[in-house]
C-alpha cells in the first residue's frame, strides 16, 4: 500500500507545524481522537475491566480524604440551594399573601424571578408557557402592587415582562383614592394615565387629586384579576394655567426593579409550576 | 508488509497501552508496547515502509495522549510520537545488519533505543512551545537531569514489555508478508528472515 512511497516527508512537516502551533488552533484534534476511539472504546472498556481484576486498585488514607472533602463540598451546595429555594418560597408567600381576595375564582399563581433587566427596564422572566405563562397574564409584586403583564412569552423561560410603566403608546384607565390611614376618605377619580418614561402624567380634576393619593388599574383592557391592583401613588401636582380647574399629575410606578427579584404572574394558560 | 494487520495490531496495542497496561505500571512509569510494534516493524518491513507505519501509527499514539496546555485546555498534540517514532525508525534503520533481529531480546533492545529517541524529539516539542507560547513543560520539578533519567527508564519499561510482545509478533509468522522474511511452514516455526 504504502510500501512504494518514499518517506512522508510532507505530512511530517505538516505535523512538526502542527506540533508547534497555539494551543487554540488544535482544539479540532479531541474532536478527531473522539472519532478514532468510537470503535476503540468496547474494547479499552474490556481492558480497564482486566487491569482492575488483575491489579485492584488500593484505596490510600489521602484518596479517603479526598473523597470526604468532595462529599463535604457537594453538600455544602445542596445546602446553599436549599437556602436559596427557601428564601424564594418565602418572597413568593409574601407577594402572593399581600394580593387582593376576590369573589371570583382567582387565576393560579405561579412565583417568578427576574433573571434579567435591559436597560430600557423590560425584564425577563424565569418561567415560559410550559408553566401556563400566556401573553397579557398580570404579573404582580408584594402588597398587591401590579408590576406588568407578560409581554412575549417563550417555551421554557426567558418570558418577556413589560412593566406597566412601558407600555408605551398605551394608555391607562385608573381610579385615584385618597387612601390616608389605610382606608378611603376622598373621592375616586377615574382618569387615563399616559406614560412618561418611568411614571405617567394625566390632567384630573384639581380639586379632588392630592399628592400621596394612590392609583388602581380600573382598565378592561387587563385580565380581571389586575383590577384594583396598586399601580402607584401621585407625587407631583401642578396646576395648568390655560385651564383654572385642572391639574396635571405625574405618577410614580408603585414597583421598581430595585424592589426584589420575586414575583407571582397570574397564570391564565395551564401547565407546571417552576 | 501487511498493512492491515499492521493497523488492526497498531489500534489493539493503542488501546492496551490506554487500558491495560496501567496494570504493569510501577510508581510513575507506565509502559507502552505500541513502540515495541514499531520496533518490530521498523527492523522487518520494507524500507520505504517502515517511516510511513511509524508515522501512521504515532498520529494514532498523539490522538489518544491527552494533554494539559496553557491555561488548563486539553488537547491531543500532535508530534511528539508521530515525529518521534518517525526520528527514532530512521535511526534504527541503519542498525538492521548489526541486529540480531530474529531475536525478542534485539526488538527490546531496539524498543530501548526507539523509545530514548522519540522521548528527545517529544523534550524538544515542549521546550519549542515553551519558547514560543509560554506554555510550562510537563516534566517534574528536578530540571533536565531528572527528566533524562526518567526518560532512561521509560525506555527500558518499554523494552522489557516489547521482548514478549515480539516473540507474540513473530507467531502472526508469513501473515506480515514482510520482504524476504517469514517462517516456514512445517518447520520449528522459527523466524527465517532473511537479513537486508
Amino acid at each position: 500500500m504504502l510500501d512504494g512511497l518514499r518517506t512522508p516527508l510532507i505530512p511530517a512537516l505538516a505535523v512538526a507545524c502542527l506540533a508547534l502551533a497555539p494551543a487554540r488552533f488544535l482544539v479540532w484534534t479531541n474532536e478527531a481522537s473522539s472519532v478514532l476511539w468510537l470503535p476503540l472504546r468496547p474494547l479499552a472498556h474490556f481492558g480497564v475491566a482486566a487491569a482492575s481484576w488483575l491489579r485492584p486498585p488500593t484505596p490510600t488514607p489521602q484518596a479517603d480524604a479526598v473523597t470526604l472533602a468532595e462529599e463535604r463540598d457537594e453538600l455544602l451546595a445542596l445546602v446553599q440551594r436549599l437556602r436559596s429555594e427557601l428564601e424564594f418560597a418565602h418572597e413568593a408567600i409574601e407577594v402572593l399573601e399581600g394580593l387582593p381576595r376576590r369573589a371570583e375564582p382567582s387565576p393560579r399563581p405561579a412565583a417568578a424571578r427576574v433573571i434579567a433587566v435591559d436597560p430600557s427596564g423590560i425584564a425577563t422572566l424565569n418561567v415560559g408557557q410550559r408553566h401556563g405563562i400566556a401573553a397579557g397574564d398580570p404579573v404582580v409584586a408584594s402588597g398587591g402592587r401590579l408590576v406588568g403583564r407578560i409581554g412575549d412569552p417563550v417555551a421554557v423561560n426567558g418570558s418577556v415582562l413589560v412593566p406597566a410603566s412601558h407600555a408605551s403608546g398605551v394608555e391607562l384607565r385608573v381610579r385615584i383614592l385618597d387612601e390616608g390611614g389605610g382606608r378611603e376618605v376622598g373621592e375616586q377619580v377615574l382618569c387615563l394615565l399616559e406614560p412618561d418614561g418611568d411614571g405617567w402624567v394625566a390632567e384630573v380634576d384639581a380639586q379632588r387629586v392630592a399628592i400621596g393619593a394612590t392609583v388602581r388599574l380600573d382598565d378592561p383592557a387587563w385580565p380581571m384579576s389586575a383590577q384594583g391592583l396598586r399601580l402607584g401613588r401621585v407625587v407631583e401636582r401642578r396646576e395648568v394655567p390655560e385651564r383654572p380647574l385642572r391639574a396635571a399629575i405625574r405618577v410614580e410606578p408603585a414597583w421598581s426593579m430595585v424592589d426584589g427579584p420575586v414575583l407571582v404572574v397570574q397564570r391564565t394558560g395551564t401547565g407546571d409550576l417552576p | 508488509m501487511n498493512w492491515l494487520l499492521f493497523l488492526v495490531v497498531g489500534l489493539l496495542l493503542v488501546v492496551v497501552d490506554a487500558s491495560f497496561m496501567q496494570a504493569l505500571r510501577l510508581g510513575e512509569l507506565w509502559p507502552l508496547a505500541t513502540p515495541g510494534l514499531v520496533a518490530f516493524v521498523a527492523l522487518w518491513a520494507s524500507r520505504p515502509a517502515v517511516p510511513w507505519a511509524a508515522f501512521l501509527l504515532g498520529l494514532v499514539q498523539d490522538l489518544s495522549t491527552p494533554v494539559i496546555v496553557g491555561d488548563g485546555e486539553v488537547i491531543r498534540l500532535l508530534g511528539p510520537a508521530t515525529l518521534g517514532w518517525l526520528f527514532g525508525t530512521a535511526a534504527l534503520l541503519p542498525l538492521r545488519r548489526v541486529l540480531l533481529r530474529r531475536h525478542p531480546v534485539a526488538i527490546g533492545a531496539a524498543t530501548v533505543v526507539l523509545t530514548f529517541l522519540a522521548g528527545l524529539v517529544w523534550g524538544a516539542i515542549w521546550v519549542l512551545r515553551g519558547l514560543l507560547h509560554g506554555e510550562s513543560m510537563p516534566w517534574p520539578a528536578g530540571g533536565g537531569v531528572a527528566a533524562l533519567g526518567g526518560l532512561g527508564l521509560q525506555a527500558l519499561a518499554n523494552g522489557v514489555v516489547a521482548v514478549p510482545l515480539a516473540w507474540l509478533l513473530m507467531r502472526l509468522g508469513d501473515w506480515w508478508r514482510f520482504p524476504g522474511g517469514g517462517w516456514s511452514a512445517a518447520g520449528s516455526r522459527r523466524f527465517q528472515g532473511g537479513r537486508r
